[in-house]
């Protein structure tokens, strides 16, 4: 039988591993740094991030069909979608983020300060943090996402003022393709695992149960 | 009152049925303690549910005895499957139940206390 560890993990995580659907987006990112178009201006945030999704949908559409044709699927339990959001740390990330937001919009932090100089970075902090955290990964995919999350917050201040704030957009794209293959070739390499024991785990239930 | 002292050894109880295993370990549920069915409450422990594909993907079974396994935990009341139509194909889904969920927290607490109770395997 396959290692009990890897099976409960597998399973709680079978979505967080597919983040190889999105890679479009990253990929995007690193091309848009390479012609060496600046970061958006505020105001055209959302029309980016519309494009974008225009852009990734028919691959998000086959990849998701393709894994689901594959491997099958998994819907999570409510309790475990939640199970995250009530951490002390990303609680303490949202308040903070809560108060910097209110704060901005009084003007109590400068008239220079904008929403979304926060949530921005607040998201993907957040969204590196619950992989870290979280104590049901394995160990190799915390380290793997920890080392992102060092390349982000050791390279990112710096190269926010190259090329007018290009560079950190491929930065930011770099490390989000790096872990989402990452994570895709774990969840492939769990399978393979579990299939190569596939002829012990037949033989004992063929011979306990004829 | 004071029991009176026996000489004679204790009888075996109902349950162990006098096959010489200890107590505990004749009270594994053998439902559960099958390997294959193991790694289906496993899985299905861990997640709302999941589809057939996804079952035999991360338990490593054939189809035919992934199918054999589901019905027998369902005849157990253990697990509820799901059957429903889709692009003329059938998707079938499988869901722990509550007693599954009890089951599989019981197996485990007695596979522990087993373990606990071995000489030379204490923690």
């Amino acid at each position: 039988m396959a290692d009990p560890r890897r099976v409960e993990f597998v399973t709680r995580h079978f979505t967080d591993l597919q983040s190889i659907r999105w890679a479009p987006v990253p990929a995007i990112m690193i091309l848009l740094s390479a012609a060496r178009k600046p970061l958006p201006g505020r105001g055209n945030v959302w029309v980016l991030l519309l494009g974008l999704l225009i852009a990734i949908a028919p691959f998000y559409w086959w990849s998701n069909a393709a894994i689901r044709r594959r491997y099958g699927s998994v819907r999570a339990s409510e309790e475990e979608r939640r199970r995250m959001q009530r951490h002390p740390v990303i609680l303490a990330l949202l308040g903070g983020l809560a108060l910097a937001i209110i704060l901005a919009k009084f003007g109590a932090l400068g008239s220079d300060a904008h929403t979304s100089d926060f949530w921005v970075p607040a998201a993907v902090l957040i969204a590196i943090l619950t992989t870290i955290l979280d104590t049901t990964n394995l160990p190799s995919r915390r380290i793997v996402w920890g080392i992102g999350l060092g390349a982000l917050l050791g390279a990112g201040p710096v190269l926010i003022e190259v090329a007018q704030g290009a560079a950190v957009f491929a930065l930011i794209g770099a490390v989000w393709l790096s872990v989402s293959i990452f994570d895709f070739l774990l969840l492939r390499r769990i399978f393979a695992e579990i299939s190569a024991a596939q002829p012990a785990a037949t033989g004992e239930a063929a011979e306990s149960h004829g | 009152m004071a029991k009176p002292l026996s000489l004679l050894p204790p009888k075996p109880s109902a349950q162990a049925g006098g096959s010489g295993l200890g107590t505990t370990f004749a009270e594994l549920s053998r439902v559960v303690h099958e390997p294959a069915r193991l790694a289906i409450l496993t899985v299905l422990a861990n997640c709302e549910s999941a589809d057939f594909t996804f079952l035999e993907s991360a338990t490593g079974l054939t189809k035919g005895n992934l199918s054999v396994q589901l019905t027998r935990l369902e005849e157990a009341s253990l697990l509820a499957i799901e059957k429903s139509a889709k692009k003329n194909r059938t998707v079938t889904r499988a869901r722990i139940l509550a007693e599954g969920r009890y089951q599989l927290g019981r197996y485990w607490r007695q596979m522990e206390e087993i373990r606990a109770a071995t000489p030379g395997h204490r923690k």
